[in-house]
């Protein structure tokens, strides 16, 4: 990177973190600390959603699905909108009737203790490890192709975050995500124009649109054509997308913490109804636009040298080995020599459009789909490689497709406000993330248990405390994360486990009057059981079928609403 | 609160819009507008 960059980059984060302190300068207690004193205005809290939900993998790893699998990834956002409609109507009017600081407290109120402490229990395993994950994923990417040491990487992420959450709460993280959402927004939209410009002169946008699509990179609904074809393992589908993702929707933004605490802080019920309504309005079309710079930058490496792989250090390793090396830059020569004569037929393709002449066109994309699986198995051979040189490498580099364009063919300066984007989308969801972690452990354990809910201590310092605390282990497990080999796809899953059981239990609480506490609470350590099961069985025994994992959440959502009813109907009457 | 008064709420905020039925339509309403918008692209440049 050169000065340039560096000073857009360091000068972007060091603005936002000395906004975030400016605005919470003032605040007196933990209602100020942990919910704003409830100002917020419904574009804070829209924004402060969104950019909670945007890590910065998101913004790393979906150009990359777009380029590999196309934008049919959308459909998994289908059931956002759905979800942001049943929650103001179902639950943001009785949280703000009640006047919680968590989503929890709601629970005893509800139900019980018992109850209200398994929810906060379940949300403080799954996402106190998950803001480890929140630090790790960008630094081991940032640290891998600017060279930088990923433990200094992760500790200063950590840090910075650390220093305006810990001293500004709810408030500092809501104004910081506005101000994170917006260099995103700019950022990207930014490196999407520069993508399309740097396309030959001769390419015109339409012509990239129609290779994309003919490549089939616009794939963007996708349906079985008959529920034989149905496919459980299939997580992108529309149907997948519509009652999956609305009930992972229903269970992220209703019951967890982390957002539920962006739309507590509303100055009044519309505010926080409107804020969480806007996500629900603008996720879709984000979604779309960021998966189609990824098509984009598809079509972009068709016309432009397409490295065999994506992962700097990697090939660095190999080409230190003579004999694989060797192989290597052989598999690579060749990968080379295919994409060229492809881009050949591509522009013969697109001559063929232009004079209407169907059969050429025809030809032309045959030729196309069969260099591409030709150059598919020559990658394959390139990875096997890699493999070969070192077994624990990482050959998925679908995250380090966009970082590769933005450090090889953006301008300086753009560059730096493309970093400035990554660590603003880590920085927005690590906040809220440590905020959350902390306000549910002083409200919901160290308030509730240890102190009998009385007003008379000083919560704030706790509060202060607590998200230092929570920092802390979100730094040593990022600094930890790269020694424990499939740590980060089993938090990954760890987190929709119980996701489903936390909906059911909301669920049951806002739609079955008559189920009580204890009903609830055996209800939900059955449903989590199951779900757990669904998991661990079929790897010792492939009689039972692997379920994709978003499935999990209307899974146990479903099982405790059953278990409860049944288990209340059964229970002697009063 | 009763639905007038949270009614009022909104076209407080957001003075065109007359009630938070009307909002909830329209949030549903764009996302099925875009599912047809996607789907009618992907069929037209596959």
């Amino acid at each position: 990177m050169s000065y340039i960059d560096w000073l857009v980059m360091c000068g972007t984060v060091f603005l936002i973190v000395g906004y975030g302190i400016y605005k919470s300068r003032n605040i007196q207690d933990i209602r100020g600390y942990l919910l704003s004193d409830k100002d917020m205005k419904w574009w804070t809290i829209g924004l402060s959603i969104m950019a909670t939900q945007a890590s910065a993998i998101t913004f790393l790893s979906t150009p990359g699905q777009a380029f590999n699998d196309g934008m049919r990834f959308v459909q998994f956002y289908f059931g956002v909108p759905i979800a942001m409609v049943i929650i103001s109507i179902v639950a943001i009017p009785i949280f703000h009737r009640l006047n919680v600081y968590t989503a929890y407290e709601y629970l005893e109120q509800r139900f019980d203790l018992k109850t209200r402490s398994l929810a906060a229990f379940l949300f403080l395993i799954s996402r106190g490890m998950a803001a480890g994950l929140t630090i790790y994923a960008p630094a081991i990417i940032l640290a891998t192709l600017l060279g930088w040491e990923i433990h200094f990487t992760c500790v200063a992420i950590g840090i910075v975050v650390l220093i305006y959450t810990a001293f500004g709460g709810n408030r500092a993280v809501s104004h910081t995500q506005k101000q994170q959402m917006a260099v995103i927004l700019v950022g990207m939209i930014v490196a999407g124009v520069v993508m399309v410009l740097k396309l030959p002169p001769d390419i015109s946008f339409s012509d990239a649109v129609f290779v994309a699509g003919k490549m089939g990179k616009m794939n963007i609904i996708t349906s079985p054509s008959s529920w034989a074809e149905f496919d459980i393992k299939d997580r992108y589908n529309i149907w997948s997308g519509l009652i999956g993702g609305t009930f992972l929707a229903l269970s992220y933004f209703g019951t967890d913490q982390s957002q539920v605490q962006r739309y507590l802080g509303g100055k009044s019920l519309a505010e926080s109804r409107i804020g969480l309504l806007f996500n629900g309005m603008f996720k879709v079309p984000m979604q779309f636009i960021i998966l189609f710079i990824g098509a984009m930058m598809f079509v972009f490496y068709q016309f432009n040298p397409r490295p065999l792989f994506f992962n700097h250090k990697e090939k660095e390793a190999i080409l230190m080995s003579d004999s694989l090396g060797t192989k290597y830059l052989e598999a690579e020569e060749k990968y080379h020599s295919l994409n060229q004569e492809k881009e050949a037929w591509i522009r013969i393709m697109l001559e063929a459009k232009q004079s209407g002449n169907k059969t050429r066109e025809t030809e032309a994309l045959a030729s196309i789909h069969n260099l591409e699986a030709e150059a598919g198995l020559v990658r394959q051979e390139g990875i096997e490689l890699i493999k070969s040189n070192h077994p624990a490498a990482n050959t998925n580099d679908l995250d380090k497709i966009f970082l590769t364009f933005v450090l090889d063919h953006l301008p300086p300066g753009l560059i730096g406000l493309l970093m400035a984007v990554i660590l603003s989308a880590s920085m927005s969801s690590s906040s809220a993330e440590l905020n959350s972690l902390a306000t549910t452990s002083v409200v919901d354990i160290y308030k509730r248990l240890f102190h009998g809910d009385t007003e008379s201590r000083n919560y704030l310092r706790a509060s202060r405390l607590a998200t230092i605390g929570w920092g802390a282990f979100a730094i040593g497990f990022a600094l930890f994360a790269g020694n424990m080999g499939n740590l980060i796809q089993a938090v990954n899953i760890l987190g929709s486990l119980f996701y489903g059981t936390l909906l059911g239990i909301f669920v049951v609480a806002f739609f079955m009057k008559k189920v009580g506490g204890t009903a609830v609470f055996l209800a939900a350590v059955i449903a989590e059981i199951l779900v757990v099961g669904l998991y661990v069985l079929p790897q010792f025994f492939p009689i039972i079928p692997d379920i994709g994992f978003l499935w999990y959440n209307l899974i146990g959502c479903f099982a405790v609403a059953a278990a409860a009813g049944i288990i209340q109907a059964a229970s002697p009457k009063k | 609160m009763a639905e007038e008064d949270s009614n009022e709420d909104l076209r407080k905020i957001i003075p065109f819009v007359k009630s938070w039925r009307v909002l909830y339509a329209f949030v549903l309403g764009e996302l099925l507008v875009l599912i047809i918008l996607f789907y009618w692209f992907s069929k037209l440049v596959a």
